[in-house]
């Protein structure tokens, strides 16, 4: 194999790909990216078996078609080194040594590799139903929800998103068992016969790391084993796991019935503040409603404590409630309007809160808290 | 947690236990492929393709096929060789349940790689104090859960459990008691040192050394231009000693005591006593690492292997036998014990804090989903 390729695009997706490899891989071939240059293009694959990342991108120039495998990090760290104008040549050598060159002649690079006969077979679109979205919508739906999905290594089934089609749109949820986030959309279209299917965190943090042009469309495929997200001359893959993602719409209250209606931007601010002041291990805040006003306060024996008052549209009965800080951060972080409406009901239930406007794009968005033992 | 805080306290001989499963790949691949069973295996890339060996079965071994073989090479020692092309999600799926048995007998587990940990049991769930006793339970666990083999290896420190574990293979256990470890390294060649290659075992047979012992006597400097910046950990290895702690790679999140009675409890006061003994353990484990413990948990398995827990998480923490004792006690009461013959008793504590009054954060928060 043979081929040139400006330095600028091959680092761009050596550096979108590499998020897929696992720092300590099971085996040093999944720590490779399989590059191959056949029919005039040039394909990169990363996995970790569960999650595959492939994309095409067109070379300068092949010289010989072929493949090779080369550690993901050592080649992106040498490219993204490069000066983004230069054409970068590979070569493969005797025993999958991969010769690297670029304009400079006093320089060289020659990087161990494996056969590409050793990587792990690709997945490869199978059918299955499929869903097609703005991808702009797309991301901003994991954007709505990636925060909540639990990063608890015994909790399998809640380690992702879970998308499924509503009538007319199509919705993701994520939670961590404390919190959740829901948010739906309507400018998809939809095959009635696509399952729910829960999407990893790695897989959402990949589409959330990814660009493309405004018009860009992404397709998603549910096969039987696997899902494929499709963009432009990106796809990805990843194996589905056979996990129960809990009944979430059971436990949203419908007797939230108090609304606080509050500027983001104040309750973010003083939220924090004050959670500065909390103890290192609970984050601890107590939030107080009250009519016209709402008082953030925390306090923790090694570190002092702290209270913030900030005008709240409230005219319901004075209510505590303790909250995680960093559960409620996100959320006000995430939803963008200028305005939060809250939801409350007692000191001992769950808080929800929505975006105070529209948000562009979104037919809504939902957050679910549950507050802290008192 | 410190390596220091870990062993403070704790008795002069440390119990530690090597296991590495038995050709890990191919026995995942003969377990779930009878038809592979009793052949050579290797699991590996493509022969036509320059891909390698990356596990042999024991059948292949024999032919002289090892792990990073060319497939090409394997397939002229064993014509017969029959490969397997590698799927690490099942392997991956193995090592998780051997790696579960391994940390519900201890906190203190190293991972070495998929198929291979060292285990600190000096202190361990069982209350065992024989550490050839926890190994043996340990291969019984792994084989019962997983149909595969492991081999065990137990000693006073992670060198000589490194290599007790090798000495026997398949399905080996073998001991290296405190008292028998000068005899043990006697009889050791230089070449069953981990890190010893043929390279650096050539260099010291060049100055006369075939016997790991014989580097105790050898002048620091020759030693020193043989092996280089190693000769200090070398001879150190020579004596048998080795204080390297076994670092887990994840603090503790729970610390348990439990054991399995020779012949069934009938009777609760029988039961509170066990009870009672099982809290100590775990009081005094507390109380060594300074913390606090905000939920206590009681496990009982019935005569015929029913399994059932019962939690009390309360504020504030707690640390104090006669504490831990009050509530696991008042947990048996929420149990069919007595009713039913009781077979095993478990008592265990996670919420960890270093105050009383601190909350540990995570038991704090309610929960949104009951089932969870």
């Amino acid at each position: 194999m043979e081929l040139t390729v400006p330095a600028a695009l091959l680092g761009r997706e050596l550096g979108l790909m590499q998020g897929v490899v696992e720092k300590r891989s099971a085996h040093p071939i999944l720590s490779n990216v399989l590059i191959e240059a056949r029919g005039g293009m040039l394909t990169l694959t990363a996995t970790d078996l569960e999650t595959t990342f492939i994309s095409e991108i067109s070379p300068s120039q092949i010289g010989a078609e072929g493949s090779v495998t080369v550690p993901i990090r050592r080649l992106f760290d040498l490219v993204k080194d490069m000066p983004p104008a230069a054409e970068i040549r590979l070569k493969v050598l005797e025993n999958h040594h991969v010769q690297l060159e670029c304009k400079d002649p006093r320089l060289k690079i020659r990087l161990n590799g494996l056969p590409a006969s050793d990587f792990p077979v690709r997945p490869e679109p199978s059918g299955g139903p499929t869903l097609t979205l703005p991808f702009g919508v797309l991301q901003k739906m994991v954007e709505k929800v990636r925060f909540a999905v639990s990063l608890e290594e015994m909790r399998l089934q809640l380690q992702g998103a879970l998308l499924r089609i509503r009538p007319g749109g199509l919705e993701m949820a994520a939670t961590d068992g404390h919190r959740l986030a829901l948010v739906e959309v309507e400018q998809a279209e939809t095959d009635p016969s696509f399952e729910p299917v829960l999407i990893s965190k790695k897989v959402l943090d990949e589409l959330s790391r990814l660009t493309a042009d405004e018009e860009a469309r992404v397709t998603i495929t549910r096969a039987s084993n696997h899902i494929g997200f499709f963009l432009r001359s990106r796809r990805i893959f990843a194996k589905l796991e056979d996990r129960r993602f809990p009944d979430y719409e059971k436990v949203i209250s419908r007797e939230n019935h108090l609304r606080v209606g509050v500027e983001r931007e104040l309750l973010l601010g003083a939220v924090r503040r004050i959670s500065l002041l909390a103890g290192d291990r609970t984050k601890a805040i107590t939030v107080k409603f009250e009519p016209g006003a709402i008082t953030v306060a925390s306090e923790s024996q090694e570190v002092g404590d702290g209270t913030q008052e900030v005008d709240a549209a409230y005219e319901g009965p004075v209510i505590n409630l303790r909250l995680n800080a960093k559960y409620v951060e996100q959320f006000l972080e995430a939803v963008e309007t200028k305005n939060v409406f809250l939801f409350l009901k007692d000191e001992q239930s769950q808080c929800q809160g929505r975006p105070g406007d529209s948000l562009p794009g979104l037919k809504d968005y939902l957050y679910v808290v549950m507050p802290l033992r008192t | 947690m410190s390596s220091a805080a870990e062993t403070a306290g704790h008795p002069a001989v440390r119990k530690i236990v090597h296991v590495d499963m038995d050709a890990f790949f191919a026995s995942v691949e003969q377990r779930d492929d009878p038809s592979l069973r009793g052949r050579p295996v290797a699991v590996g890339g493509d022969p036509n393709r320059r891909g390698v060996v990356a596990a042999a079965s024991y059948e292949a071994r024999k032919f002289g096929v090892r792990s990073a073989l060319p497939m090409a090479r394997a397939v002229q020692l064993c014509p017969s060789l029959v490969i397997v092309r590698p799927d690490f999600s099942r392997y991956k799926a193995a090592s998780s349940q051997v790696f579960s048995i391994f940390r519900s007998v201890t906190p203190l587990v190293e991972p070495l790689s998929l198929d291979e940990a060292y285990l600190d049991v000096t202190e361990n769930s069982w209350g065992e104090t024989l550490g050839v006793n926890v190994a043996r339970k340990v291969k019984d666990e792994i084989k019962a859960a997983t149909r595969l083999t492991a081999s065990a290896g137990v000693a006073p420190n992670k060198f000589l459990a490194k290599i007790a574990s090798g000495w026997r293979k398949p399905d080996g256990l073998t001991v290296i008691a405190p008292e028998r470890v000068e005899k043990f390294l006697e009889g050791l060649p230089v070449e069953a040192l981990w890190g010893v290659g043929k390279v650096t075992a050539a260099r010291l047979h060049a100055i006369g050394v075939t016997r790991l012992v014989e580097i105790r006597t050898l002048p620091e400097e020759e030693l020193r231009k043989a092996v280089g910046s190693w000769a200090e950990g070398l001879r150190e290895l020579a004596f048998g000693r080795d204080e390297r702690p076994v670092v887990p790679d994840r603090p503790a999140k729970s610390c348990g005591a439990e054991r399995t009675f020779d012949s069934d409890l009938t009777e609760i006061p029988r039961m509170e006593a066990e009870v009672a003994s099982l809290s100590a353990r775990i009081a005094a484990w507390l109380e060594r690492r300074g913390l606090f413990a905000r939920t206590v948990t009681l496990k009982v398995r019935y005569a015929g292997f029913t399994t059932v827990t019962r939690s009390d998480t309360r504020f504030p923490s707690l640390r104090s036998a006669s504490e831990i004792r009050e509530r696991a006690v008042a947990l048996l009461g929420k149990t069919e014990a007595g009713a039913r013959p009781v077979r095993l008793l478990g008592v265990s504590v996670h919420g960890f804090s270093t105050s009383p009054f601190e909350p540990s954060g995570k038991d704090d928060q309610l929960s949104l989903f009951e089932e969870l």
